[in-house]
């Protein structure tokens, strides 16, 4: 193979694991400060994607749109804790599991009767499918913007994290949530943050699925969320930085199956992906966590 | 002297569990009062319900002459009720000056909070040696400074200790309970404090209640208390007496 | 503690009389009463029933969600359809079988035994590392399994015929076979509940700390729900599937893992009665929504096209039942064991 192929795939495998790093953060900022899992999650990338897909369609310019996305799915985060999480706050953990999936099914059958079941495209900008050429290295437009958008929105985060009294109760609620609300931090407030943040970072790897894909289908968010899912249990429940870590990991270990492997086997990708991802989990059950945690101790 | 906390016949428990049979007791404004009794005697649940962790189902707490059976954790904190747990519970992963910081949530005025930060590391130098350090890292005794520092943030009037000399070495247990009467002393606070140790309770406290069965059984002054030790050694299970 | 429970065997032999009555009547109904589709939907329910309470009884007993028991339902199903299949079909549609499943044309027992066989591989095989797992990693893992196997079924064109199907799956059940695997199953769950190992089980779902305190090895025991939980699976599951003569890969995703975890919901997971009890709900509920799917014409309203509105419907009749009762209509309890105090509304205790 050769230097430029593998350059290339490098930077794809760089792209993608910037969608599913941002994905599993936004799902492992609820699992940290809630210790459960949204099912409902990948319905935030559905509502952003198709208020884009509609918003372009009637002549709003994308960037305007995409902010509008976003909000939509912090809309539809904050309504999945509202709907599914809160009035269970008492019920035992497994009963949000169901709550948070049927809140997914009902807004996909909402869409389906609402909208449409089928797939509905999106007019994509054509400066966006350009390629930046360096050298014999072709590299999408698409790539790097989701490179540098991912990017910048980690950053944000770690800054909001770090540097905000909210941030910091939130980092505080992720460890000892009992003890947090000793200090006067309202336990409401901290997890309605918590679910707007999730659906800011969904919201964002919404945006820029489409612009990858292209394309809005009442079931897309599937997908999403099992990748989130992997990549947050590869890092360690609970682990942020485990989550960003796993999502890069689960995306090199897609492409590289796709790029060496025989193209006979090539379909079979996800479930080989699955298969060692299971292979990981038998070997370090926590992930990459472990090694974190000893760093702490 | 005025009663800052009145416990009216107060009932707790874990769900079907109850631990607080109607409980009743009073602390003044400046008073240093201390809780005795044997494990199990329902000492933390009383703490945990009077910051709010739990419910009570029966009975009245009135502080500072406002009712506060029933209010949230959040709100009693921010009546003025600072609780230090039991086991400290200080924030592991984050640094000694973040968990400090978490202690003045409530406030928002940011000159007074910079200012007691100052103050406080001044007057523990050893959280200010570890002021970048994982609260994780630090050792027992200096954890419990880390978290009774934490409450102080808040200011509150009234600190709540549960059991703060647990599981640490006697040279630990003696500054801490330095720290204790400081807090009478020099902040002026009023406290509330449930220990294990009798000897060092009565020390530091104007007051004491005997707690057994989740009813007091016994109060006086830590003099009459002290006196009538030997009876409080049967309560315990291989307690200590002076 | 090596003993079984009297109070659960006792529970579970009248559950059992109780619930058999129930899959008796029905079967005598089916034979004597009902028409071609009505008989099709209320065989189906036997069997979906039955698997239910096989989920039932790994979910109920360690309280930990899988999503995964549908990939062994599939598994049982295709094993058992591609051994019953007459070998000139499997020439046309799956060329790449091994010669001697190839020339196998089994019956009824054969079929189902070597459905049980290769699912008890596969349990076993995925077993071992799911029971070391945590709590929410082997929910997530268990979703992961479900896609895998649903993707290698829908891809191996040459072994499974890819996304359409299997075909010409020969009859090879009848009613009292159905009523003979469910009441099997049924026997199964509440013998399990009431076994040693069961009750072991329960113990690390009520305390994990304190039950491997006591001694329990709690990977073990998981490990043992696992695999037993699987077998009632295949077992109806590929007696499912020699009832049916056709089925594709989209039967065994999503939607029917939706479902039957659905239905174990509303029954209380706690429950091989609300098992059966809560897929009786959500059967009935979902035939009397599918007409409104395609539209229909009530005394001159015209209800417009509904696509999807039975899962709608479910998922709304889930979110309730989460919220007004989260432990289910049955929560821990089986018929046997029933007072009338927990049939009121709210956090029923159990």
């Amino acid at each position: 193979m050769s230097p430029e192929l593998l350059i290339q795939q490098f930077v794809n495998a760089l792209s993608i694991g910037s969608i599913y790093a941002l994905l599993a953060l936004g799902l492992a900022v609820v699992f940290s400060v809630l210790g459960l899992l949204n099912f409902a999650y990948g319905e935030i990338l559905t509502i952003t994607a198709y208020a884009i897909v509609l918003l372009v369609g009637a002549g709003v310019p994308l960037a305007i749109a995409a902010v509008i996305g976003v909000i939509a799915g912090i809309g539809m985060s904050l309504l999945t804790e509202v709907v599914a999480f809160r009035p269970l706050r008492k019920a035992p953990a497994y009963a949000v599991v169901f709550s948070s999936f049927a809140v997914s099914l009902i807004v996909q059958s909402l869409i389906r009767n609402v909208i449409s079941p089928r797939p509905q495209g999106l007019a994509v900008p054509g400066w966006l499918d350009g390629v930046l050429t360096l050298g014999s290295i072709r590299i999408p437009v698409l790539a790097i913007i989701t490179i540098v958008i991912a990017v910048l929105a980690m950053v944000a985060l770690t800054s909001v994290l770090q540097g905000t009294k909210q941030g910091l109760a939130m980092r505080a609620a992720a460890e000892d949530f009992q003890t947090t609300r000793l200090m006067g931090a309202k336990a409401g407030r901290l997890i309605l943050l918590a679910f707007a943040v999730s659906g800011t970072l969904a919201g964002i790897a919404g945006v820029l699925w489409i612009l990858r894909t292209g394309s809005a289908s009442p079931d897309m968010g599937f997908t999403p969320l099992l990748q989130a899912f992997v990549a947050v249990v590869l890092g360690g429940m609970g682990s942020l930085r485990g989550a960003v870590l796993g999502g890069f990991a689960l995306a090199f270990v897609e492409v590289a199956l796709q790029v060496f492997l025989p193209s006979a086997i090539v379909p079979y990708v996800q479930a080989i992906t699955l298969l060692v991802v299971i292979a990981v989990l038998y070997f370090r059950p926590q992930g990459f966590a472990k090694k974190i945690e000893e760093r702490v101790a | 002297m005025t009663a800052l906390l009145e416990v009216d016949a107060l009932e707790a428990g874990y769900g079907p569990v109850k631990v607080l049979h109607g409980l009743s007791l009073t602390v003044g404004e400046g008073e240093t009062v201390a809780i005795l009794g044997a494990n199990g005697a329902g000492k933390s649940t009383l703490m945990n319900t009077l910051a709010g962790l739990i419910r009570s189902t029966a009975g009245r707490v009135h502080f500072s002459g406002q009712p506060i059976h029933g209010a949230s954790a959040e709100q009693i904190t921010k009546r003025g009720v600072a609780l230090v747990p039991e086991g400290r519970h200080v924030f592991a992963r984050l640094t000694v000056l973040e968990n400090l910081r978490m202690g003045a949530y409530t406030r928002r005025d940011r000159a007074g909070v910079a200012a007691q930060l100052d103050e406080l590391l001044q007057r523990f130098p050893v959280l200010a040696e570890r002021r970048g350090q994982r609260a994780g890292t630090l050792s027992g005794g200096e954890q419990q400074q880390l978290a009774i520092c934490r409450a102080l943030m808040s200011k509150p009037k009234l600190i709540l200790l549960d059991e703060p000399s647990l599981g640490l070495a006697p040279v630990m247990v003696e500054r801490v309970f330095d720290v204790v009467r400081e807090l009478r002393e020099r902040d002026g606070l009023t406290v509330l404090l449930v220990e294990q140790s009798v000897v060092n309770a009565l020390e530091a406290a104007d007051r004491a209640y005997l707690v057994s069965g989740g009813r007091i059984t016994a109060s006086g002054t830590s003099a009459e208390m002290a006196g009538a030790a030997r009876d409080l050694e049967a309560s315990y299970l291989g307690g200590e007496s002076a | 503690m090596n003993s079984w429970s009297g109070r659960r065997l006792r529970e579970g032999a009248v559950t059992f009389a109780a619930l058999a009555l129930v899959f008796i009547v029905i079967a005598v109904v089916i034979e004597t009463a009902l028409g071609r589709s009505d008989s099709r939907i209320a065989t189906e329910f036997m069997l979906i029933a039955s698997m239910v309470v096989a989920i039932q009884a790994y979910v109920g007993n360690s309280g930990l969600i899988s999503f995964g028991h549908v990939a062994f339902y599939a598994i049982a199903a295709y094993v058992a359809g591609l051994a019953a299949m007459s070998p000139s079909d499997k020439e046309r549609i799956t060329p790449d079988l091994p010669a001697w499943l190839m020339q196998l044309e089994a019956g009824l027992p054969a079929a189902v035994g070597l459905a049980l066989l290769a699912v008890l591989i596969f349990a076993v095989f995925t077993g071992v590392p799911f029971s070391r797992m945590n709590a929410s990693v082997v929910s997530a893992a268990t979703l992961a399994l479900l896609v895998l196997v649903h993707s290698v079924i829908n891809l191996w064109n040459g072994v499974t015929h890819g996304p359409l199907g299997l075909v010409g799956v020969p009859d090879l059940v009848n009613t009292w076979v159905v009523l003979g695997t469910s009441l099997i199953v049924v026997a199964g769950a509440l013998i399990y509940r009431a076994s040693p190992w069961g009750l072991k089980l329960q113990a690390v779902r009520e305390n994990e700390v304190a039950a491997a305190a006591l001694g329990i090895p709690v990977a073990k025991m998981r490990f043992v729900g696992w695999v037993v939980s699987a077998l009632l699976m295949a077992l109806a599951g590929s007696v499912w599937a020699l009832n049916s003569l056709a089925f594709a890969p989209s039967m065994f995703y999503f939607t029917d893992t939706f479902a039957m975890l659905a239905m174990l919901v509303v029954g209380g997971l706690g429950s091989v009665s609300g098992a059966v009890v809560g897929a009786a709900i959500i059967t009935v509920l979902s035939e009397l929504l599918r007409g409104l799917e395609g539209g229909l014409d009530v005394g001159g309203v015209s209800v417009p096209e509904l696509p999807g509105i039975v899962q709608l419907a479910t998922a709304g009749l889930i979110l309730i039942v989460l919220i007004a009762r989260p432990r289910g209509l049955f929560g821990n309890q089986e018929i046997g064991g029933l007072r009338p105090r927990h049939f009121a509304l709210g956090r029923g205790r159990s």
